[in-house]
């Protein structure tokens, strides 16, 4: 076995350095709309088109829409489960799990702070919100180390999801055939 | 219940020269607060993700479990800072977490239910803490407070969401009936010493029955606001 250590440092530098949420509201670029059809090739979640939320208001209707994707959610876990059989084939259980705590903890409250941080300057000052995005990001950022401990490729639907969260960012959910992002 | 010099320990280095009885029950209450805020992240927060009904209320869920396991690292803290040994705050077989979380948590309104209920009895004990005579301790529970309220008005603003159809009402309305026994057991028993302990070294300021007494009264009043009813509760004789 190797040390997990080099890996947790890298997940701490790609948290710490993310654009968090600073990109919401922003017009939508060529490498945004690359990187969200990226995030569905690689979650193999068939034909969607990506859709851009106009605001926060919008994130939190679209994120509470009855119609939303199960199977997008499900095909998520799946990758998580494999993710974390690769990871213990790597390294003990307890260092895995004790490396996902402390990313998460050092992860929760820094993502918190940046999204009422971009929530405020929006005008927005709903407390539930804000922990709805601190609430996706973290769960991202739970995702990429796992990725990472992993050593998942760069093409994995996390790596490519927390790059979209890096770029300020923020993907949502699926509803009907579309993949939103705010 | 013998007389105490009333003492105020400002600093963690202060505690050191405190009566031992102050520190053994300050370092009680430590315990407690580390193992129940992680057993309770681990045995309602963290499943709950998985029954919430939409990505909102998942991610919102996901952060309440995050701040939960929060409060839990800072009474760790600071109870490392006293001298405490990491494994006397961590649930154990010697050191069993309280019997409200063994309900064991199937549904989202189960959930929204321990939210609305168990946050507040949450609340309660924090509340004791504001005014308490050790004050690393005060702060620690000033610096929980707001937390512990959203986490009570996310159950209200969840259970509002349930109550706007028949069967959402009904089926939380059942889990409140099936949660709500086990709470009143959460504030200790009426003749407790170690509540006679805090009360005595003003660490807490109220009797257990007070306490319940005064969650029953919270709880009927909340329960009340969305058209349900709290199940008889008969106090031990």
């Amino acid at each position: 076995m190797t040390a997990i250590d080099p890996h947790l440092d890298e997940v701490r530098d790609a948290i710490a350095t993310a654009s968090w949420f600073a990109a919401v509201g922003e017009p939508w670029t060529a490498a945004d709309r690359s990187d969200a059809e990226s995030y569905i090739l690689a979650l193999r979640l068939g034909a969607l088109h990506v859709a851009v939320a106009r605001d926060w208001h919008d994130a939190a209707r679209i994120t509470q829409d009855t119609g939303w994707s199960t199977a997008w959610w499900d095909a998520e876990e799946r990758q998580r489960h494999a993710l974390m059989a690769d990871a213990e084939r790597r390294f003990d259980r307890h260092a895995v799990m004790t490396a996902l705590s402390t990313v998460m903890a050092t992860a929760g409250e820094l993502v918190h702070g940046r999204a009422a941080l971009a929530a405020t300057r929006a005008g927005i000052a709903d407390p539930a919100l804000t922990r709805v995005a601190a609430g996706a990001a973290t769960m991202a950022c739970h995702q990429v180390a796992l990725a990472m401990i992993a050593q998942a490729p760069q093409t994995h639907p996390f790596h490519v999801k927390f790059r979209l969260f890096a770029s300020g960012r923020w993907p949502l959910c699926v509803v009907g055939d579309s993949l939103y992002v705010l | 219940m013998s007389e105490a010099q009333p003492i105020v320990v400002k600093t963690i280095a202060e505690l050191k020269e405190a009566p031992e009885e102050f520190r053994e029950a300050v370092a009680k209450l430590v315990i407690s607060h580390a193992i129940n805020e992680l057993y309770g992240a681990q045995v309602f927060d963290e499943p709950a993700i998985a029954l919430a009904p939409t990505p909102y209320a998942k991610w919102l869920t996901c952060r309440v479990a995050m701040e939960e396991y929060g409060h839990h690292v800072r009474f760790k803290q600071l109870g490392e800072q006293i001298g405490i040994p990491e494994a006397r705050m961590v649930p154990s077989d010697s050191k069993r977490p309280l019997s409200i979380f063994e309900f064991p948590l199937k549904t989202w309104e189960e959930f929204v239910t321990i939210k609305l209920l168990a946050d507040l009895a949450e609340i309660l004990q924090v509340e004791d803490l504001l005014h308490c005579a050790f004050h690393p301790l005060r702060n620690l529970a000033r610096a929980t407070m707001p937390e512990e309220r959203f986490h009570a008005q996310f159950g209200e603003d969840f259970a509002a969401e349930l109550v706007k159809t028949p069967e959402g009402k009904a089926r939380l309305q059942d889990a409140i009936n099936r949660y709500f026994p086990y709470l009143p057991a959460f504030f200790g028993g009426s003749k407790s010493r170690n509540n006679e302990t805090f009360r005595k070294w003003g660490i807490k300021l109220r009797t257990n029955d007070d306490m319940r007494a005064d969650f029953l009264n919270r709880a009927r009043e909340v329960t009340a606001k969305y058209g349900l009813t709290l199940p008889e509760y008969q106090a031990a004789a």
